[in-house]
C-alpha cells in the first residue's frame, strides 16, 4: 500500500502571483491555511536570483517554514534547451545546467526535481550519479499529449530501467490521464460562440480516433466555427483526452516514480470535470509509491472567462477535498 | 499557445507612469518600465525583437537602454545575454535618450516583442511568440535625477 502525502504546486497561485495580490510569503501561508506540509516551486518562476538560489532567498524559505510549517518538496525545473539564441544546448550542457538544478534543489531541501522531455533518456541517466551523490531524484514530467505508454516514454523507462539507479525515474502529470475535454476547451468554447452540434462532432472524431489530419479536413468540411477548430486542435494537443486513462502504463513506471503533479481546471460536485480521480488515486494507492502529490491548478484564466467565480485558493481547497475523500474511501476498503 | 497570450496584458507597466529624466536640472530623455509577458522569467537571450513605439511612433533601437539587474544594456545586445535572467516581478526600464523628455500628460506606450520559449522545441522548432501591448502612460511630476 502507498504512502501518499498531499501537497501544493505554487504554480497554483500564478494569477494571484503575478497581478501582485499574493507575495511568496503568502502563497506558502496559503499552503498551510490549505491544510498542507508540503509545496513545489517553479524555480524559473518564484526565485528572484535565478538560475541560482541566492542564501537571502534560502532565508526566506527557512523562515517561512519556521513561520507556517510548510516547506519544499519539490523543486520544477525548466530544461531550458533553447536558452542560447544561435544554437540549441548540446547534451553535456544540458547536463551541466541540470547539476546546476540539482545543487538548487539540494540547497532549498527538496528532495525531488521535475525536469522535461528536452533532457533525452540519455542525459537523464548522465545525471544520475549526481542525483545519488546530492540525493535528489529527478523525474521526467509526463504531460499530455505524452502518457506513460506512449513511445517517448517507452525510451525513458528502457534507460531508466538499463541504469539500475533509483535516483531517476518520472513525475506523472494526471492530466495525462484525462478521459474528457477539459471545461476550458468544451465550455469555454460554448461561451465564446462555438456551435454546440459542432463541437460534439469534434469530441466524437477524437473519441473514435480519427486521425488529426482526417478530422480537421471532415470539420472544415462541415463549416466548423472558428471556436470548434481552436477547441479541437486543444483536444488533440496539450488538453487531449483519451476514452480509456492509461492505468495499465502507469503501473508499468510505478516503480519509477517519486513524484505526481495533481493537475486539475475545475473540481465541481466532488469531481475533476475532466480526469477521472478516483480511477486514478486508486491505482497509486495500490502501488508502492511514497512521495507526494501535489495539486496543480492550471485553470488561472478561467474566473476571466466567466467559467467559474472563484480563485485558486478555493480551487485547490476543492481539489484537496476530493482527493481527502477519495483516498479515505480507498482506506476502507 | 493561448497559455502564454494571456499575458500580455503585463508588459507595460502603467502604474508607474513616464517619467522624465534630468541630469543637473536639464531633461536629458524618458523612461516607461515593462515585465517580462509570460508566467515565468526568462534569459535576455530569448527575447528576439524588442520594439518601443510611444504615440505611434517607433523609438529608434539606438536611443533606448534596457536596464535590468543593475545594468545598461542595447537592444540588438539582448540576443547574446544568455546569463541575464528576467525575474518575473522584476520591471525592466526602458530609458530613451530624448533631450525633449515627453510633455506632460498621456502618452500611449506600445511594446512589441518576439520571444522563443526555451523549453519547447520538442520537433526542432522552438515556439517563438508575438507579445504586444499598448497602454496610455501618464507622465509623472517631478521625474527621475540622474547622478550629475
Amino acid at each position: 500500500m502507498a504512502d501518499i502525502k498531499l501537497g501544493i504546486t505554487l504554480y497554483s497561485f500564478t494569477y494571484e502571483y503575478l497581478t501582485g495580490q499574493y507575495s511568496l510569503e503568502d502563497c506558502v501561508r496559503k499552503c498551510a491555511e490549505l491544510g498542507v506540509d508540503g509545496y513545489e516551486i517553479v524555480a524559473t518562476q518564484m526565485v528572484p536570483s535565478y538560475p541560482y538560489v541566492s542564501d537571502e532567498f534560502l532565508a526566506k524559505v527557512l523562515e517561512f517554514e519556521y513561520k507556517y510549517g510548510v516547506r519544499p518538496v519539490s523543486y520544477g525545473a525548466n530544461t531550458d534547451r533553447g536558452k542560447l539564441f544561435e544554437r540549441d544546448l548540446n547534451d553535456s550542457e544540458l547536463v551541466n545546467d541540470t547539476i546546476r538544478d540539482i545543487q538548487n534543489a539540494h540547497k532549498l531541501g527538496c528532495k525531488v526535481i521535475r525536469a522535461q522531455y528536452l533532457l533525452s533518456p540519455e542525459n537523464l541517466v548522465a545525471i544520475a550519479p549526481y542525483a545519488e551523490e546530492y540525493d535528489v531524484k529527478v523525474g521526467i514530467e509526463i504531460h499530455n499529449p505524452e502518457t506513460p505508454s506512449t513511445p517517448v516514454m517507452e525510451r525513458y523507462l528502457e534507460a531508466i530501467e538499463k541504469s539500475g539507479s533509483k535516483h531517476i525515474g518520472f513525475v506523472p502529470d494526471l492530466g495525462c490521464f484525462a478521459t474528457k475535454p477539459n471545461i476550458k476547451n468544451y465550455e469555454g468554447a460554448l461561451k465564446k460562440g462555438a456551435n454546440q452540434e459542432m463541437l460534439d462532432y469534434a469530441v466524437n472524431l477524437k473519441r473514435q480516433g480519427v486521425s488529426r489530419g482526417e478530422a480537421e479536413q471532415l470539420l472544415k468540411d462541415a463549416g466548423a466555427d472558428p471556436f470548434v477548430m481552436s477547441a479541437f486542435y486543444d483536444m488533440y494537443g496539450y488538453l487531449t483526452f483519451h476514452n480509456e486513462p492509461d492505468l495499465e502504463g502507469l503501473k508499468r513506471i510505478m516503480p519509477y516514480v517519486f513524484h505526481f503533479h495533481g493537475k486539475f481546471h475545475c473540481v465541481r460536485d466532488g469531481e475533476e470535470t475532466a480526469i477521472p480521480y478516483p480511477e486514478v488515486l486508486a491505482a497509486i494507492y495500490d502501488s508502492d509509491f511514497s512521495g507526494y502529490i501535489v495539486s496543480e491548478y492550471e485553470g488561472h484564466s478561467l474566473r476571466a472567462d466567466g467559467l467559474i467565480d472563484y480563485g485558486a485558493v478555493e480551487a485547490v481547497r476543492r481539489h484537496l477535498e476530493m482527493e481527502n475523500r477519495i483516498l479515505a474511501e480507498l482506506e476502507k476498503k | 499557445m493561448a497559455q502564454f497570450q494571456s499575458y500580455n496584458k503585463i508588459l507595460v507597466c502603467q502604474e508607474d507612469g513616464i517619467s522624465n529624466v534630468f541630469v543637473n536640472g536639464q531633461i536629458v530623455g524618458y523612461e516607461v518600465k515593462c515585465k517580462y509577458p509570460s508566467y515565468r522569467g526568462t534569459y535576455l537571450s530569448c527575447i528576439e525583437v524588442f520594439e518601443l513605439y510611444v504615440d505611434g511612433q517607433r523609438v529608434e533601437d539606438g536611443k533606448i537602454s534596457f536596464i535590468l539587474n543593475g545594468k545598461s544594456f542595447l537592444l540588438p545586445q539582448l540576443k547574446e545575454l544568455f546569463s541575464e535572467y528576467w525575474f518575473i516581478l522584476d520591471k525592466a526600464v526602458l530609458r530613451v535618450w530624448e533631450p525633449a523628455g515627453l510633455g506632460p500628460g498621456e502618452h500611449r506606450v506600445e511594446i512589441r516583442i518576439k520571444h522563443r520559449i526555451p523549453y519547447t522545441g520538442y520537433f526542432g522548432e522552438y515556439l517563438v511568440i508575438d507579445s504586444r501591448d499598448a497602454k496610455n502612460v501618464e507622465v509623472l511630476d517631478g521625474g527621475v535625477e540622474l547622478d550629475g
